[in-house]
């Protein structure tokens, strides 16, 4: 489960950077196809790994608990056995409660009562040579090793003690009780014995079968995991596919979302990647339309007139030349008017520096009378610094005032003023001339609206002017009414942060 | 004469536009806004229409739809800067005869519109071929044939040449002739000059100064 659960967030990050490539580069399919395919591959070798150290580690383990079971029941088991061999030697036989004076007989009683298996037995036996054993046929055959049975006959003592031997046929682990006369002869040795050889390679087998599963179970895991990888890894191919085509062909498209999880949450993120780049693209493709637009009139002017131009008529080529020239100035103005709004979006468009209120207010009260013959008045002068672009807000300002010049009559009032306070800056123009009707006062700002097109202009003038005010973070207020005048204020903050 | 009605706002561009048609024999009434534009298209007095689509007041392409609502056929060819498919299609959708796009040629936008009044049929006498003498001329090709040989002649050259060539044997007037190529007497040296050039083409004696009075076109 552990690993299931960091998988996604793996592929998630993984996914990141594969969008990356695909959305940004155009990196060739197969590199991309390559890396997620090493992802899929390196999260299936992790968890066969994990798997494997898994299986390995429980294997050890067990194979180590079984071991020293195996020698805890061999040992448990021949101490019982010698125990009840005991107690018989006392008590004499269970039956009569008369106690054995052969030593013959003992032995015999003693090993008919041991139940035999095929690696574990017992044996009456004197000198090497076995007198009684079991009766069962799947018995240890302990009285054909003879080596066993004289090693066992070795070590007489009236404790009971597990031995081990090894001999030729087996590794024995065995107890010995010894039958002695009055005389400390030894009559005869009752031993029991396993072999433990057999049962550890009981156990071998055992394991054998074990690693034989595991190995399966690994293989099954792997098939299993390598299916759901790439289930999992399945969103991702088609994001890169998605976004492979939309940078291919158009920006309208979205990658479909499916789920809550952290790949849903990608998609959304490419997604609004893609809302942004679309909608960069449009206003650019809109600029650049409005641009050819504006262009294509002035270059109809010039082409008509150069057709019709009578290279014989000295009068006409002259007349002809003083209007191609004033249409190339107009073109040449809308040229740098384009310039400066496709620039604007950048964050170079301007260079902020602290400026003096009121120096820059009385620099641009005097810039402003000589633009034509008006009324003109101070109406109020801040004090105090800001930051801003000097050459940018002049350029806006001056823009002000000659809409101002240009929408009213000669000698009406015109005032021009600044403030400072509640951390903003406040640059205006305020003009007694023809106004604008409440319901154009949103379309005034946008690019080659023009209210009266019999007044000069590409109606690009408020645009910028409303573009450097937002480039600093500021906006652009508007107050006018027709027959009364406008009042164009550029409200800024006092310190411009770092754009 | 053809009387076109030309509906642009660009002052500019329709000063030009004035000027030069009217050197092709076209009676041009210029407005600049749509109101005024669909106003006289209505009375029925024109036979073409010229229409800007990005007029002050609406758009060319509702006076279009405005105007066919009204069920008139005045052939109309729309002029507009916007020229993607979409606004061709959008154009000739709503019941436009023909599309210029800006900048157009002054030249292709004169052949167009010669095409929609031959469509209306009335064969106009200022688009007959006229042969006098050596000469022949073809108002549809601004082409002059003197002996076989082609000369090409410019608006104002034609317009003289035609002017002449039309009145052969009678005495055409400086004022007439001012009149007539220029739309005004003031312009009077330049008559010296473009007749000067005539003769080189058609051969001095083509065409005969009556002293104090003007020219005659002999052939």
């Amino acid at each position: 489960m552990g690993t299931r659960r960091t998988a996604p967030r793996a592929i998630a990050w993984e996914a990141t950077e594969g969008v990356d490539i695909a959305g940004v580069s155009t990196l060739s399919s197969r590199t991309s196809a390559l890396r997620r395919t090493s992802v899929r591959a390196r999260v299936l070798g992790y968890l066969i790994a994990l798997s494997a150290v898994a299986v390995a580690v429980s294997g050890v383990v067990a194979y180590g608990l079984e071991l020293r079971s195996i020698d805890q029941d061999i040992a448990g088991d021949l101490t019982l056995r010698a125990q009840s061999f005991l107690k018989l030697a006392q008590e004499g036989d269970p039956s009569t409660r008369l106690p054995y004076t052969d030593a013959r007989a003992l032995l015999y009683a003693g090993v008919s009562q041991v139940i035999a298996s095929p690696t574990e037995s017992a044996v009456g036996h004197a000198n090497g040579v076995a007198l009684f054993v079991p009766k069962y046929p799947e018995r240890l055959p302990l009285e054909e090793d003879k080596a066993f049975l004289l090693a066992a006959e070795a070590h007489p003592t009236d404790q009971i003690v597990v031995r081990s031997v090894r001999t030729e046929e087996a590794l024995y682990h065995y107890v010995s009780v010894p039958i002695f006369d009055g005389n400390n002869n030894l009559l005869g040795t009752f031993t029991v014995a396993a072999d433990r050889g057999a049962l550890v390679s009981n156990l071998n087998r055992t394991f054998a079968l074990y690693l034989l599963a595991g190995a399966v179970a690994l293989v099954l895991t792997g098939a299993v995991a390598w299916v759901t990888v790439g289930r999992l890894l399945k969103p991702i191919t088609l994001l890169d596919e998605t976004a492979r085509d939309i940078s291919e062909s158009d920006l309208s498209r979205r990658i479909p979302i499916v789920g809550h999880d952290d790949l849903a949450r990608l998609s959304h993120t490419v997604n609004a990647m893609l809302d942004r780049l679309e909608n960069a693209f449009a206003t650019q493709r809109q600029l650049l339309d409005d641009a050819g637009h504006e262009l294509r009139t002035p270059l109809a002017v010039m082409r008509t007139n150069l057709e019709l131009l009578e290279p014989r008529d000295s009068e006409q080529v002259a007349s002809t030349q003083y209007l191609l020239l004033d249409e190339v100035a107009m073109m040449s103005r809308l040229v740098d008017d384009l310039v400066i709004l496709a620039k604007a979006d950048r964050p170079e468009f301007v260079q902020h520096e602290v400026l003096d209120l009121g120096e820059f207010t009385d620099a641009a009260f005097s810039r402003a009378r000589a633009l034509g013959d008006r009324e003109w008045t101070l109406d109020s002068r801040g004090e105090g610094k800001f930051e801003g672009d000097g050459q940018r807000l002049t350029q806006a300002w001056m823009q002000l005032v000659a809409n101002a010049v240009k929408f009213s009559e000669p000698g009406s009032p015109v005032a021009v003023g600044s403030s400072l306070g509640d951390g903003r800056v406040r640059l205006w123009v305020k003009d007694a001339g023809r106004g604008i009707p409440p319901d154009e006062h949103a379309r005034v700002i946008e690019r080659f609206h023009r209210l009266n097109p019999d007044v000069e202009g590409a109606g690009l003038g408020l645009p910028i002017v409303a573009a450097i005010t937002s480039a600093h973070e500021g906006h652009l207020e508007l107050e006018s009414a027709p027959g009364v005048g406008s009042l164009f204020t550029m409200v800024l903050p006092m310190r411009g942060s770092a754009r | 004469m053809t009387r076109l009605l030309l509906v642009e706002d660009e002052e500019r561009l329709v000063t030009s536009l004035v000027d030069g048609l009217r050197t092709a024999q076209i009676d041009v009434t210029a407005v600049g806004t749509g109101r005024e534009g669909l106003e006289l298209a209505k009375s029925g007095d024109f036979d073409v229409m010229v229409l800007d689509i990005g007029l002050p007041d609406q758009e060319g392409f509702t006076v279009l739809r405005k105007l066919r609502a009204t069920g008139s056929d005045l052939p109309v060819i729309i002029l507009t800067a916007r020229t993607s498919a979409e606004d061709v299609v959008r154009g000739l959708e709503r019941g436009a005869d023909d599309y210029m796009p800006k900048p157009f040629s002054f030249a292709e936008l004169l052949a167009r519109i010669r095409l929609r009044e031959r469509r209306i049929g009335a064969a106009d006498p200022a688009t007959a071929v006229i042969e006098a003498g050596r000469c022949v001329l073809d108002p549809m090709t601004r082409t002059l044939e003197v002996n076989g040989e082609q000369v090409s002649l410019s608006n104002r050259e034609f317009q003289l040449a035609h002017l002449l060539m039309s009145h052969a044997g009678q005495t055409v007037t400086r004022a007439e002739a001012l009149e007539h190529v220029w739309g005004s007497a003031s312009r009077d040296n330049v008559l010296d000059v473009y007749i000067r050039y005539l003769r080189s083409r058609m051969g001095a004696s083509a065409i005969k100064t009556i002293r104090g009075e003007g020219y005659q076109f002999l052939g």
